[in-house]
């Protein structure tokens, strides 16, 4: 704003340099102190991939950190760097938990938005706040102690059911559809009636079949890749719902007013028309999700079991997992006794990683997000 | 699609959004309540009167005359048990002492005659001489196997089997000496060859030698099963003596359950039941869980057993108590016994710090943002990396510490409070830059309009008009950052945390580290030697930190509310 005219307006000529020099060296100690965080960024770069360069600088070394998977860092005569279970871990821990949180973040987001009135909203939004405040290491607690013997005592069971309430509604929508479908082409209502029949059979069968055998599942460890998931998935749950809330709701009234009367169901507007148009804010909200998923520490290293194998089919999520996070907590405790040893570069190899692929994402998540707000 | 199906998929849709709602709300509940159900049990609980004795000898608690007499009670009753137990340890048999006594006597007797009869017979090959000792040692042992097995079980029956079995070791000893002797006899010596003696001698002990070891055996594997027994009791109990007392090293073996929950499990689990090793039919030995009234049928460790179950209460004194020092005692023996004070202080320490380095950073940068910054590619930039400062992972940020302000800085020598401190400041600090700036921007612009026209200066404005209108909605923000930096945990395992210690004084946080709750309650979970036995420790950590984090969000929440009534 505009400091001299005021400035003049106040003070003489000879308190007027004075001022104009306090003025200047405040702003300059203000600015200084808000590019703390910039600093923060550059040195943790510098020291972070500076510590990591010992070990980058070798190609050799390169070389098996992505593609072997044989972890042997502390060995004195012949380590092993290999850490490609440990970015499996990471990824497999990543993928299973968004294909939890996201869905079930972006329902319940368009549940508050759109479905619920705005006061009950107002009455959830502080369990969103409590599960956001819930710190890390309670949630590795609960899922140590508390849903680790569960898993592993009744996982099937577990599993099962899990699979069987979300199959068997949903067959039951399609099958009405189908045979309210019917009806449309002059069909009797006994022939739409036992089409509906037909298909929700013909739906559940598989759905039961694969109930029954997740029921006789037997899990050998409570601590494993699904177990981490699970609770990283309700601890990135938060992240979601109120970023992609914020986006939904910023969406006009008039476009759902439109939607709505020409005839659209409320379903059909939220898909046609409030989802598309908050699409680069939920897209945020995921990344955002995404990025707590693997920056997370406590929980995947009390709760994925630490193993150092990849998976036996890759796919099997009951498996024990460890991730780049879990690593560098679990080893550089032991590491930094002998500052400068092959293990500690290698840890910040590691961690190096880490922070580039939160830099990339978050640059992603700036790009989608600048998108939206140039439309 | 037609109208009706559409209707369907609405409706079905809208129900699955409310059902993934009430989804989340029930995976909030099931978080909360086990830990506050369970959590408020770590300080509110049955004990016993161990509690008590524990307290007074442990953290010098003045007891009431009641607690006094509760820990009497208990005692004379314990003592009961205790004496039978030692009672037991050292009861003889002596009757089954006599019949082997006896036994070995006689066979010794029997030794001189047989031996000169085969001595006097005319000279034998040295084979042959061999087979005739063998034959002497059984016609001089025959029956004493059945014997020893006789007085074994006589033994096992009368409830002396720990004494007996010391006392067949002596015997065998003893074998063995008589036969050094009988052999080593000078009449002996002027007769055959120092071989043949040594042979003869082996022939002699050979044979009851191995008997009293196999009925050793039997009985080392019944007094194993009761030293189990002993130890589930002394778990349960408290030793039987003040010598037992003073020789244990670890204060958990000084002491018998002090809460009733604790002492049940024991009682269900190393009394009731014990493990013993079991012989199969490939001669494998393994272990075996059997019910201890099972294994020690007739014998008098039953009649211990059942007083134990008989006078259970009587034994523990089980009443209610409010145990505060859970909050202000120290712990022992790795959380075994006593508190958590140190990780609430250490919790504290590093809150307030990280608070009172980022609080006053975050407010001046929120200021430059919203009330100096042009709009220019430097600000924008400069936002950005506060935005990119918050998506760091939380692990990158100790990792930083220990090399930056650790190993670089040498803002101490190794782990300490401050830079504990200083790395949660930087992780908050974005958090609190953001939300101060959001604050400071809702601050109507013709507040800042009417002071500068009142003729104060720009920096004056700030102090006295915009900051006070920001400031409770700032407050929020601090607060809810303060939250997080006081659950934090991956920044601290490099920079502050220690699994044990003691509080530390306000002038060892330059130099020591300190236990802190999320770093000790990682470490009761997933490294506790004895994790069994420290859950409602466990759940009392977490409960308190969930208690401080928890009601610092609901004071923002509160100031927060007050603000929109404004």
């Amino acid at each position: 704003m505009n400091n001299e005219h005021e400035k003049s307006l106040i003070l003489g000529e000879a308190g007027n340099m004075g001022r104009a020099v306090a003025g200047w060296l405040g702003r300059a100690v203000l600015f200084s102190i808000t590019a703390i965080p910039t600093l923060a960024i550059v040195f943790m770069i510098i020291f972070i991939a500076g510590e990591a360069l010992p070990f980058f600088e070798n190609l050799k070394n390169v070389k098996e950190f992505f593609t072997s998977t044989n972890w042997a860092p502390s060995s004195a005569d012949n380590p092993h760097f290999g850490a490609l279970s440990i970015f499996y871990g990471t990824a497999m821990v990543t993928i299973v938990s968004c294909a939890v949180a996201v869905p079930l973040g972006i329902l319940v987001s368009v549940c508050l938005s759109e479905i619920v009135s705005a006061r009950a909203a107002r009455i959830f939004k502080p369990v969103i706040e409590l599960l956001a405040a819930i710190p890390s290491v309670v949630y590795g607690f609960f899922a140590i102690v508390v849903f680790a013997p569960l898993l592993q005592n009744s996982g099937g069971a577990l599993i099962g059911g899990t699979i069987a309430l979300l199959g068997i509604p949903l067959c039951l929508v399609a099958s009405l559809c189908a045979g309210e479908s019917l009806k449309g082409d002059n069909a009797t209502s006994i022939k739409s009636v036992s089409v509906s029949a037909a298909v929700f059979l013909l739906l559940c069968i598989p759905v039961l079949l694969l109930a029954r055998d997740a029921l006789s599942l037997q899990i050998s460890s409570g601590t494993n890749a699904l177990n981490a998931s699970i609770i990283l998935a309700i601890m990135a749950l938060p992240t979601i719902v109120s970023i992609s809330q914020d986006a939904l709701s910023s969406v006009g009234r008039d476009m759902r007013e439109g939607s709505l009367a020409l005839g659209a169901t409320k379903t059909e507007t939220i898909f046609k028309v409030v989802i598309p148009c908050a699409k680069s804010g939920i897209a945020v909200a995921v990344i955002l999700g995404l990025m707590r998923v693997v920056g997370e520490t406590m929980v995947v290293w009390m709760a994925s079991g630490n193993s150092l194998k990849i998976p036996e089919p890759f796919y099997n999520v009951l498996e024990p997992v460890r991730t780049m996070t879990a690593t560098i907590a679990g080893e550089m405790g032991e590491a930094d006794q002998s500052t400068g040893s092959a293990r500690y570069h290698v840890l910040f190899a590691m961690s190096t990683c880490l922070l580039f692929l939160a830099l990339l994402m978050n640059a992603a998540g700036r790009y989608i997000g600048g998108n939206k707000s140039r439309k | 699609m037609n109208d009706r199906s559409r209707k369907i998929i609405d409706s079905s849709f809208s129900k699955l959004a409310k059902i993934s709602l009430a989804l989340m709300c029930a995976a909030v509940a099931a978080f909360t309540l086990p830990i506050i159900i369970k959590g408020a049990g770590a300080f509110l609980f049955t004990a016993t009167s161990e509690h008590e004795k524990i307290l007074e000898e442990n953290f010098g608690a003045d007891l009431s005359d009641g607690q006094k007499e509760r820990i009497k009670r208990g005692e004379i009753q314990k003592e009961k048990i205790f004496s039978e137990i030692l009672e037991l340890e050292n009861r003889k048999s002596l009757e089954a002492q006599k019949i082997i006594t006896d036994e070995i006597d006689a066979a010794f007797a029997k030794l001189q005659k047989q031996t000169d009869s085969v001595l006097s017979a005319a000279k034998l090959t040295s084979s042959k001489r061999r087979k005739a000792f063998a034959d002497i040692s059984t016609s001089i042992w025959g029956d004493f196997a059945s014997r020893v097995k006789e007085a074994t079980q006589m033994a096992e029956k009368n409830g002396a089997a720990v004494s007996f079995e010391k006392f067949l070791e002596k015997c065998s000893e003893d074998v063995t000496e008589r036969a050094k002797q009988y052999s080593g006899s000078k009449a002996l010596k002027a007769q055959i060859k120092p071989v043949a003696r040594a042979a003869l001698r082996r022939s002699i002990c050979q044979l009851p030698n191995s008997e009293l070891e196999l009925s050793r055996k039997r009985l080392s594997e019944i007094n194993a099963a009761y030293f189990t027994f002993k130890s589930g009791v002394n778990k349960l109990l408290g030793p039987v003596d003040a010598k037992q007392k003073a020789s244990e090293k670890l204060p958990r073996n000084k002491y018998g359950q002090s809460r009733m929950d604790m002492a049940r499990k024991v009682f269900e689990e190393s009394v009731c039941k014990i493990r013993v090793i079991a012989t199969d039919k490939n001669g494998h030995s393994t272990f075996q869980s059997v019910q201890t009234k099972e294994y020690f049928k007739g014998t008098p460790v039953e009649k211990i057993f059942d007083e134990i179950e008989e006078n259970f209460d009587a034994l523990m004194q089980p009443h209610f108590v409010f145990y505060g020092g859970f909050f202000t005692n120290d712990p022992v023996d790795s959380n075994l016994l006593g508190g958590i004070f140190p990780m609430i202080v250490g919790t504290f320490y590093l809150t307030l710090g990280s608070m009172l380095i980022a609080a006053p950073l975050g407010i001046i940068a929120a200021i430059y943002f919203s009330e100096y910054a042009k709009p220019s590619k430097i600000t924008s930039a400069l936002k950005m990396c506060v935005g990119t400062l918050a998506g760091v992972p939380s692990i990158v940020f100790g990792l930083f510490g220990l090399a930056f302000l650790i190993d670089t800085l040498k803002i101490s020598d190794g782990k300490s409070v401050i830079a504990g401190s200083a790395t949660l400041a930087l992780l908050i600090l974005p958090t609190i830059v953001q939300s101060c700036a959001e604050s400071l921007k809702s601050v109507p612009q013709t507040y800042r309009e009417a002071s500068l026209g009142l003729g104060a200066g720009k920096w004056y404005t700030i102090c006295t008009v915009i900051l006070p209108a920001a400031l409770p909605s700032m407050l929020t923000g601090i607060i809810i950052s303060m939250g997080r930096a006081a659950g934090e945990t991956a920044p601290i395992i490099f920079t502050a945390a220690t699994s044990t210690g003691v509080a530390l004084g306000l002038s060892q946080i330059f130099t020591n580290p300190t236990p802190a709750l999320p770093w000790n309650i990682y470490n009761i979970c997933s490294e506790h030697e004895a994790a069994e036995m420290v859950e409602h420790v466990q759940y009392g950590m977490v409960f308190t930190l969930m208690g401080i984090v928890l009601s610092l969000n609901l004071v923002a929440i509160i100031i927060r509310a007050k603000l929109q009534r404004r």
